[in-house]
């Protein structure tokens, strides 16, 4: 904790430091140059700027009536022999030849399938993940704190064509410690939500017959046996896509290919070689 | 004041807008040289965020929200050029930064192994350390300005940290890795 503060408070310090930064006299006269001949989108509809959380499925049911939508104005406008003039004249204007409809790939990007299976040697647990993913598995047991993509206490699987740390799944497990199931589900998702990861509402959440709970912000602590298991998937939102991609119903389909073996795992830390 | 000045360029006063513009063009560049550590990519987004601010101006709902609204253009301007950038920061990622000078103050040295732990990091979470740390953003203003849910907002700050630290440890372990050759060359 005392470590955190004090990278926190390095990071206020750098930043009360850095020199305020004086645009030059040429940004500002450069926009203003732009204003002059640029006019302003009218706001007939003013829109709020961000629209209610929707599910995969209701994103689905909205970019379907758009589609729908779309096509059918293209129709009414397109369609040869009904033109809106009085008395149904048939027009001098050339034939219109087909044109394309409107294209079905204005629906969302469906996220990747889960077609590898990583099995974690240490946390024992099996998970499926997206085609070109790596895993990187942990090599020393997960102790204390949140395993993150540097550390080397959790099985990280990662899309390499992002940058590092950006897009990812984390699986650790260790021993309840003495705490029953419940217990230490409670106590990791209280470490987790002081911590800020953990969004509410929970659910409860059953993973291969372990229960536990998940925030929203798509984390789950479950207990198997004597062993608890944290499970998360991290998105860092540099590419605003992603969020529709990899939502909480994409982290509920991870979930549901997850097979605990918490008799697999292994706690020691790796001998020191000879 | 500030108010006024927002409902008339709302509704096309270009002077009015100017003032705002002026008042807010250095703030503005400052938040996107944290963001990007790059003096022309930064004048390049502060002039697309203030372009942007004229052209939508009249989609804005409450002029109480100006500023925070401004931030979210700045932030939005920021990461459409660090997409751009993104091809070829495989490039400039083996260029290795200078290790601190070691006749430097300690504070000066800490200061700038902060700042090559930043420039470690992806383009959000620099942005979210900078709305945090340096504009004094609570998290549920840094996701109005990100347009995210609240709880994204603290878990992106949470391991934007996490990763600075973890640059700071592997920007230490280079350092001490160049020392070491340094002597025994």
């Amino acid at each position: 904790m005392t470590a955190n503060h004090d990278l926190e408070r390095r990071i206020a310090a750098f930043y009360a430091t850095e020199a305020p930064s004086r645009a030059p006299d040429w940004v500002l006269a450069s926009v203003l140059t732009t204003v002059d001949i640029t006019p302003q989108r009218r706001a007939l509809i003013r829109v709020p700027w961000r629209f209610p959380p929707m599910n995969t499925y209701a994103k689905v049911a909205v970019a379907a009536v758009a589609v729908i939508a779309v096509g059918a104005i293209g129709l009414a406008v397109l369609r040869p022999g009904t033109s809106p003039g009085v008395g149904g004249q048939p027009t001098a204007s050339p034939s219109l030849s087909p044109s394309p409809s409107a294209s079905p790939s204005a629906s969302p990007v469906p996220p990747p399938a889960l077609t590898e299976t990583f099995t974690s040697e240490r946390h024992g647990f099996s998970i499926s993940y997206p085609t070109g993913w790596v895993a990187r598995p942990a090599t020393e047991p997960w102790t204390t704190g949140i395993p993150n993509f540097e550390s080397t206490d959790g099985d990280v699987i990662y899309d390499p064509a992002r940058d590092a740390g950006h897009l990812w799944i984390m699986v650790a497990s260790q021993p309840q410690a003495g705490k029953d199931g419940v217990q230490w589900v409670d106590d990791a998702l209280t470490g987790l939500s002081s911590a800020g990861i953990c969004e509410p509402p929970l659910e409860q959440v059953s993973i291969d017959g372990a229960q536990g709970g998940m925030c929203a912000s798509s984390v789950s602590a479950v207990s198997a046996g004597d062993r608890g298991y944290l499970i998360l998937l991290y998105v860092s939102g540099d590419d605003p896509r992603d969020a529709a991609i990899y939502d909480q119903e994409y982290f509920k389909e991870i979930l549901a290919t997850v097979q605990v073996r918490p008799e697999d795992a292994v706690d020691e830390a790796p001998s020191a070689s000879p | 004041m500030q108010t006024e000045l927002v409902d008339r360029a709302r509704r096309g006063d270009r002077e009015a807008f100017a003032v705002l513009a002026g008042g807010a063009v250095d703030r503005l560049y400052a938040i996107a040289r944290l963001i990007l550590r790059d003096t022309e990519l930064a004048e390049d987004a502060t002039q697309e965020a203030l372009v942007r601010a004229w052209r939508d101006l009249p989609s804005l709902r409450d002029v109480e929200r100006f500023d925070a609204w401004l931030y979210r253009l700045i932030v939005r301007a920021c990461a459409d050029i660090g997409r751009h950038r993104r091809r070829w920061r495989a490039e400039i990622a083996v260029l290795r930064t200078e290790p601190a000078e070691p006749d430097r103050t300690s504070e000066l040295a800490d200061r700038d192994q902060v700042e090559r732990g930043l420039r470690r990091l992806g383009d959000a979470q620099r942005t979210i350390l900078t709305l945090h740390f340096y504009l004094g953003l609570s998290p549920s203003e840094a996701a109005e300005a990100l347009a995210i849910p609240v709880g994204t907002a603290k878990s992106r700050l949470h391991y934007a940290i996490e990763a600075l630290r973890a640059a700071i440890a592997a920007d230490e372990r280079t350092s001490s890795g160049v020392l070491r050759e340094d002597r025994t060359a």
